[in-house]
């Protein structure tokens, strides 16, 4: 992966860490703030997957363990 | 012959091991049987969770989210560090992999650092395994990653012993 690529999922990931814990903190709407952090996990999770695991393009089947793994969990 | 290997054998002979997968299969295998442990701590936790709710939003309370928030950084950034390292390394450039791969290595430690004063202070309070049930999970799954991440530092400090002397191209 390319070094900009790289520095991209990076920020991603740390903005959307940060902006899940503000939320919290701040007394947003439990349901709604759940359901943010579920679809917040699940977006990071993926990247991770994608790019810093480096599965992106490798047989599905690879990929999919994972990803099943994060969805199930 | 190994478990590993004869799987390898196995699975390349089926052409089913595709060339583009990072590392080799022993590391994947071993990340796949981690990803079970956690999961098997996520379900326990779960079920645990639904059969006590309100003792465990009460603990729950007990946490420096701050402290969770800083080790969320400093394990993303580590991770990110990595990326550079293997990056530099296909660049064949040494001195650039040797300086992330130090730079991880020193991420992780402070992530170790944070994660032990946050054990030493439960403890101090008198926070232990047996404390409750929340604590018992809580404490055996953060203990686990601490290992797990420990395990890792090891790794890439063998890693970064290695790229020193130019073993990586």
């Amino acid at each position: 992966m390319l070094d900009v690529k790289a520095t991209i999922v990076w920020l991603l990931l740390m903005a959307t860490t940060l902006t899940i814990f503000l939320l919290s903190q701040f007394g947003f709407e439990q349901q709604l703030l759940v359901a943010l952090m579920l679809a917040a996990v699940w977006f990071k999770g993926q990247l991770i997957i994608d790019h810093f695991m480096g599965l992106r393009r490798v047989d599905i089947l690879w990929r999919l363990i994972v990803s099943l793994w994060l969805f199930l969990s | 012959m190994t478990i590993a290997t004869s799987v390898t054998k196995n699975l390349e002979t089926r052409g089913r091991l595709p060339d583009d997968l990072p590392g080799d299969l022993a590391v994947w295998m071993f990340i796949y049987a981690e990803l079970l442990v956690f999961g098997v701590f996520f379900i326990t936790y779960i079920i645990t969770r639904s059969n006590n709710i309100e003792l465990f939003n009460q603990y729950q309370l007990t946490l420096d989210v701050r402290l969770g928030l800083i080790n969320t950084f400093v394990l993303l950034t580590s991770s990110f560090f990595v990326v550079k390292a293997v990056n530099a390394t296909k660049r064949d450039n040494k001195n650039k992999t040797v300086f992330w791969l130090s730079a991880s290595v020193l991420t992780g430690l402070i992530f170790i650092v944070i994660k032990s004063y946050e054990f030493y202070s439960k403890y101090s309070e008198g926070v232990n395994l047996s404390t409750n049930s929340f604590y018992t999970l809580y404490l055996s799954m953060t203990f686990f990653h601490y290992m797990h991440v420990m395990l890792g530092l090891v790794i890439l400090t063998a890693m970064l012993l290695k790229a020193t002397k130019g073993g990586y191209s």
